[in-house]
């Protein structure tokens, strides 16, 4: 769906010829991401087969607890760490990022992939003014100036900067946090890319802050068309706006799955303690931690990487490492799935 | 940084440096009236009768007491007089205006060298941060920095000028070569005169000095740039930049450099003060006129108002580099000028 533009922009939307298959292409694939870094000891897996799709206006939300490999994925996205070798398969739009070169992969990033980041204090640069930087998300593309600054001044209004023509000289440091994230968010939508990816973007803001960013976000994938990949550890945000969650777990995704199915019935034993452990103020008792620690990804268990914590494992989870498969409306990487009566565990 | 403010801001640095100089003044003043020895004695010669030892004295006010001198010493400087020197018996002003443009431009040229040099080996380090280029622009940085300079003067003298025959290695200009004298400087007089051969010449003179005299600073100069561009480049906003699809240069030079100009800024503001006293070697090595061998003489000689004079004159020159630095940063950083404009205002 797309609504009206926030400023004057050609989007091309691709017409399908003739006879071709209808059916939407996902705007973006993930399929079996790796991500490794070099250590002393050798290279370490962070990320080892990852999947996801992500359709245009949709907004998926990618969970897990500090390690899983959220950030390092989403980075992996877009190439932006060159110390990291990256695997797998990444389609936008059917192209192939992790075959492009360095130049290409450049026109790719900010103008078809936004980048947002969780700490808008540090995003902005703090001797550059406020304007300039986000004007570098078009500059760089080589949109003119005269341009690039309408269009700066545009978003930023949009975005509910007050007197943003007169703020466009300010420097990050006379912003709030809120405004600064507004900021950063800005620079990320202002080329009007097909994808955003937002690491965490409001775990630094006061919970009123919180919510006005994101639903600021909400807004600009219904007028954009925008996918989203919103990577928090927040349960609680992601159930009032993400579509579909994917949960991470030491560098895989465990369930990924409409947001109303999965918080009803989680699949994953994993995805459960999650749940489980969140604070609710409409039940009562003590919360649920999952026991154990997270898996460190130098000393990742083989088989399941969730099975010492796991009070379903088995002899198999020790060995064997469950591939997803699609349970009701989710795929789920687990061997002992918690299974619905009736359903049956294929 | 409103003009008004500004201009206070300037009258307080002005008043600041006032101070400065009276201090160094006062101390140089104090310092060589300890120095055991009669000036008087020094000034007649070793070969002088009692009688014109005292006839020296009274011409030259050595008879007074200590605080009258340093009172008549202070009331002539404020009238542009330095004082007279004991040896050459000519005005020191004068002498130190023949000699400072030599120094000045010996200092000037190194910098030059000094900071083409190192401030991009400092970036290119920082770029291939953890990779064999930077460690070996690191083991470099320790080399230049720990290599004596009236040794390295020696040996460039010796290869560079003997076996390659490439440059003169003695003196400011050939014999012959004359230049009309406007400024003092022979760059720039040969310049004005339209005289290519005499400015050549006198390059040619200038070049190695001013190499051997900045190789030892640029070990400073790279190992400040490569550590603060490290920590420069490890910000969020750098991460957001490459996100926007800028070039890897834009993000060194834009998000890189230009935050690390601070400490690297302060620095150069102090080799300047530290060059001038390390030229004192070169020009002797390398048999130029200039603040070296006055200096070396005036103290040898106790000649009380020329090494005044002297450290007046450098003191001048460094306190206004410390000015400019202070200034540079004022332009850099809007946060100095934020925390400039409480104290203008307070």
């Amino acid at each position: 769906m797309k609504g009206p533009d926030i400023v004057s922009l050609n989007v091309e939307v691709p017409v399908p010829a003739p006879g071709e298959d209808l059916t939407p292409r996902p705007l973006l694939e993930v399929s079996g991401l790796t991500v490794s870094y070099p250590s002393a000891t050798g290279p370490v897996e962070i990320v080892s087969g990852f999947d996801l799709t992500v359709a245009r206006g949709e907004r998926v939300a990618l969970v897990g607890e500090s390690g899983s490999g959220k950030s390092v994925t989403a980075r992996a996205l877009l190439r932006l760490d060159h110390r990291a070798s990256v695997s797998g398969q990444v389609r936008l739009d059917g192209t192939d990022l992790l075959a492009l070169d360095d130049r290409e992969m450049r026109a790719q990033r900010g103008r078809r992939i936004g980048l947002m980041l969780q700490d808008p204090m540090t995003t902005l640069n703090p001797v550059r003014s406020i304007g300039s930087q986000v004007m570098e998300s078009l500059r760089v593309h080589g949109v003119g100036k005269t341009e690039a600054r309408k269009r700066a001044v545009e978003t930023l209004d949009r975005l509910g900067i007050p007197d943003a023509e007169r703020r466009m000289r300010a420097y990050p440091h006379e912003f709030s946090g809120g405004m600064r994230q507004r900021v950063c968010l800005a620079m990320a939508i202002v080329a009007h890319p097909d994808l955003l990816i937002a690491d965490e973007p409001t775990t630094a803001l006061d919970v009123r802050v919180q919510e006005q960013v994101l639903s600021l976000i909400d807004s600009l994938v219904t007028e954009l068309g925008m996918g989203v990949v919103l990577i928090t550890h927040d349960l609680g945000l992601v159930a009032g706006f993400a579509d579909r969650v994917a949960v991470m777990y030491a560098g895989r995704g465990v369930e990924c799955g409409p947001v109303g199915e999965l918080y009803r019935s989680p699949r994953h034993p994993y995805t459960s303690g999650l749940l489980a452990s969140v604070p609710r103020v409409d039940r009562d008792g003590a919360l649920a931690p999952i026991a154990g620690s997270p898996a460190q990804p130098t000393s990742r268990p083989g088989g399941c990487a969730f099975h010492p914590r796991c009070a379903r494992a088995e002899a198999d989870c020790t060995e064997d490492r469950p591939d997803p498969r699609r349970i009701g409306t989710a795929d789920v990487a687990c061997h002992h799935p918690l299974v619905l009566a009736g359903e049956g565990n294929r | 940084m409103a003009p008004s403010l500004l201009a206070r801001y300037l009258a307080r640095r002005l008043a600041l440096l006032v101070t400065t100089l009276w201090g160094v003044v006062t101390i140089v003043f104090l310092l060589i009236k300890a120095i055991p020895g009669d000036e008087a004695q020094a000034a007649a010669g070793v070969t002088a009768t009692p009688e014109q030892v005292e006839v020296v004295r009274q011409r030259l006010g050595l008879d007074e007491s200590v605080l009258q001198q340093y009172v008549n010493y202070l009331g002539r400087l404020l009238h542009g007089d330095l004082g007279t020197s004991i040896f050459t018996f000519q005005p020191v002003l004068g002498d130190l205006q023949q000699l400072i443009p030599y120094t000045v431009e010996l200092v000037g040229l190194a910098m030059v060298i000094n900071l083409t040099c190192g401030v991009p080996l400092g970036v290119w380090a920082a770029a291939r941060h953890r990779t064999r280029t930077d460690n070996s622009v690191r083991l470099a940085a320790i080399f230049c920095g720990a290599l004596p300079t009236f040794w390295l003067a020696m040996i460039a003298q010796t290869l560079i000028g003997r076996k390659l025959g490439l440059v003169p290695i003695s003196g400011v200009s050939t014999l012959g070569v004359e230049t009309p004298r406007r400024t003092g400087f022979l760059t720039i007089d040969s310049l004005l005169a339209g005289d290519l051969t005499a400015f050549s010449d006198a390059l040619a003179h200038l070049v190695l000095p001013a190499a051997v005299l900045a190789i030892p600073f640029m070990s400073f100069v790279i190992r400040v740039v490569r550590g603060s561009m490290i920590t420069a480049l490890e910000a969020d906003h750098v991460t957001a930049a490459r996100a926007k699809g800028a070039r890897e240069r834009t993000v060194l030079l834009q998000h890189g450099l230009r935050n690390a100009i601070a400490p690297v800024s302060t620095l150069v503001g102090l080799q300047v003060g530290w060059m001038m006293g390390g030229a004192v070697m070169v020009e002797t090595v390398f048999s130029r006129p200039g603040f070296g061998s006055y200096l070396t003489q005036a103290v040898a000689q106790q000649d009380t108002f020329a090494v005044i004079g002297m450290v007046l004159v450098v003191g001048v020159i460094v306190t206004f580099v410390g000015l400019a630095v202070d200034l540079v940063q004022l332009a850099a950083d809007p946060r100095v000028r934020l925390l400039e404009t409480r104290r203008a205002s307070a």
